[in-house]
């Protein structure tokens, strides 16, 4: 932390959840990949009488501390 | 027309649906929504669900003073006899 | 929490959490932190579905809907469950709210309000009506690409017609040194400039003077001459004439020689995450200095531009621009620098 001054403003932690990935490591992996997860979008409420292309979060791991 | 053990076992399910971390446990008409851990989002959740299942349609406010699941019950039975 | 919490609300929680232990933030003091969440209108597809179940006996509504239907209920989830005491609220600007709320982050920092701010670009959960709607506006992309859909979202190439959405959400963490020596952290970059300025125009389409002008601000509060740019991280959506216009400003900025990719190209659109998304985006290749590749951008409406194509690519990065814009004429601009 030497090389910063006192007052610079710093980001000091990130947290990601995406189509793509959950957490930075899926997420960095699948970026530099270009692995993407385009398709038909198939949650409830997300189509009628149409329906739309995009990307949905695969599913969702709850870490032990929010449950 | 529904008994009071149908609307306690109506009770004791969507408990368990809104605290599934009960599924375990053996829910007791004495027992107390409160100490089984439901916060009052979750007591309210609980109450309209379970008049939800019985077409109960009276207003929540009329089912206040219960101070365990048997009289939540006694409150519920008492409501379905006179609608 | 997770049980009665939306999607939009579980998401959130999550994705807080990562930044939460990666900041060391149990070993900060809760009254000094505080939380800015970017975006509006969160929990849409719940709402449609709690309206169509409960259409014909509105009596037996869940009750938490009168929580879940404000996008304040996410303030209220994640300051409980993290402790928060500092401040929080919602800020909406449009597809450019999660760099908004950076932004906000950074002032209640820079002005002593809390000594760590937390800023979360959250999870818009659209519905069906707002996808329809956002496809007769022309943002969204039409079907033409229905047999083919990793084909269909392609910034600023060509072949685009419109925004592809993608559920995502990011939640940064900024404070300053001071505050972070003592939990001993390797921070990712500096923040040293940013804009934010209006169009004055409640038109979908951006602007190239408002786009334009936050580019030149940032720059100069970064104290950075266009040249000295490494790496640019655009808007760019795949709309028709969002995305001529962006490129447009960001040539006419002279930042062609600056490297450039489009992070959408691969996480698709997140509406009020996207600009925290993307900023996590920026940092991460910063970190790794490596480049993503851009997906379809298979003929570039901008020769001149130093493309990321196909494949990523190795490159140190110093300083980075990271730019949004959102409907309503807002446009947004921040410069990292990595040491």
């Amino acid at each position: 932390m030497k090389k910063y001054n006192q007052s610079d403003l710093l980001i000091t932690g990130l947290g990601v959840t995406s189509a793509i990935g959950q957490g930075k490591a899926a997420f960095t992996s699948a970026l530099m990949k270009g692995q993407h997860n385009f398709g038909i979008m198939r949650r409830p409420g997300r189509q009628k009488e149409t329906s739309f292309l995009g990307a949905e979060i695969p599913s969702l791991s709850y870490p032990e501390r929010l449950s | 027309m529904m008994n009071k053990e149908d609307i306690f076992r109506l009770v004791v399910e969507h408990t368990r649906e809104v605290l599934p971390e009960l599924e375990e446990y053996n829910i007791q008409p004495n027992d107390r929504l409160v100490d089984l851990g439901a916060n009052s989002v979750d007591r309210a959740e609980i109450i309209m669900r379970t008049m939800e299942s019985l077409s109960l349609k009276v207003p929540r406010v009329e089912l206040f003073g219960a101070k365990n699941i048997e009289e939540l019950v006694e409150l519920l039975y008492e409501k379905i006899q006179s609608v | 929490m997770l049980r009665t919490a939306s999607f939009s609300g579980q998401v959130g929680l999550i994705t807080i959490l990562e930044a939460w232990e990666e900041a060391k933030l149990d070993k900060a003091d809760p009254s000094r932190i505080g939380l800015v969440i970017g975006g509006s209108n969160f929990q849409q597809r719940d709402m449609v579905q709690m309206h169509e179940a409960y259409a014909d006996r509105v009596h037996f509504v869940r009750p938490t809907y009168g929580l879940t239907f404000m996008d304040s209920d996410l303030v209220g989830l994640c300051t409980e469950q993290f402790g928060i005491k500092g401040i929080s609220y919602t800020l909406g600007g449009a597809s450019a709210s999660g760099q908004l709320a950076i932004i906000q982050a950074i002032q209640a920092v820079q002005s002593g309000q809390v000594d760590i701010c937390i800023a979360m670009g959250a999870l818009m959960d659209v519905s069906y009506w707002e996808c329809q709607a956002f496809r007769s506006l022309g943002a969204m992309g039409s079907d033409r690409f229905a047999d083919e859909p990793e084909k269909a979202c392609r910034p600023f190439d060509r072949e685009r017609d419109g925004f592809i959405y993608g559920e995502s959400c990011g939640a940064v963490v900024i404070e300053r040194t001071e505050s972070a020596i003592s939990r001993q952290i390797t921070p990712y970059a500096i923040i040293t400039g940013w804009a934010v300025g209006m169009d004055a125009s409640r038109n979908p389409h951006p602007s190239y003077e408002g786009e334009v002008q936050v580019i030149k601000k940032a720059l100069e509060q970064a104290k950075l001459s266009p040249h000295q740019i490494d790496y640019v991280n655009p808007h760019g959506t795949g709309s028709l004439v969002g995305d001529e216009i962006e490129i447009k400003a960001i040539v006419d900025c002279q930042l062609s020689n600056a490297a450039i990719n489009a992070t959408k190209s691969i996480t698709g659109h997140g509406l009020s995450s996207s600009g925290a998304v993307e900023v996590i985006a920026t940092l991460l290749q910063m970190k790794e200095s490596r480049l993503h590749p851009t997906r379809n951008l298979e003929s570039p409406i901008e020769e001149s531009c130093n493309w990321v194509r196909d494949q990523s690519i190795t490159h140190h990065v110093k300083h980075a621009l990271s730019l949004n814009i959102g409907f309503g004429g807002i446009n947004t601009a921040i410069c990292f620098y990595k040491i």
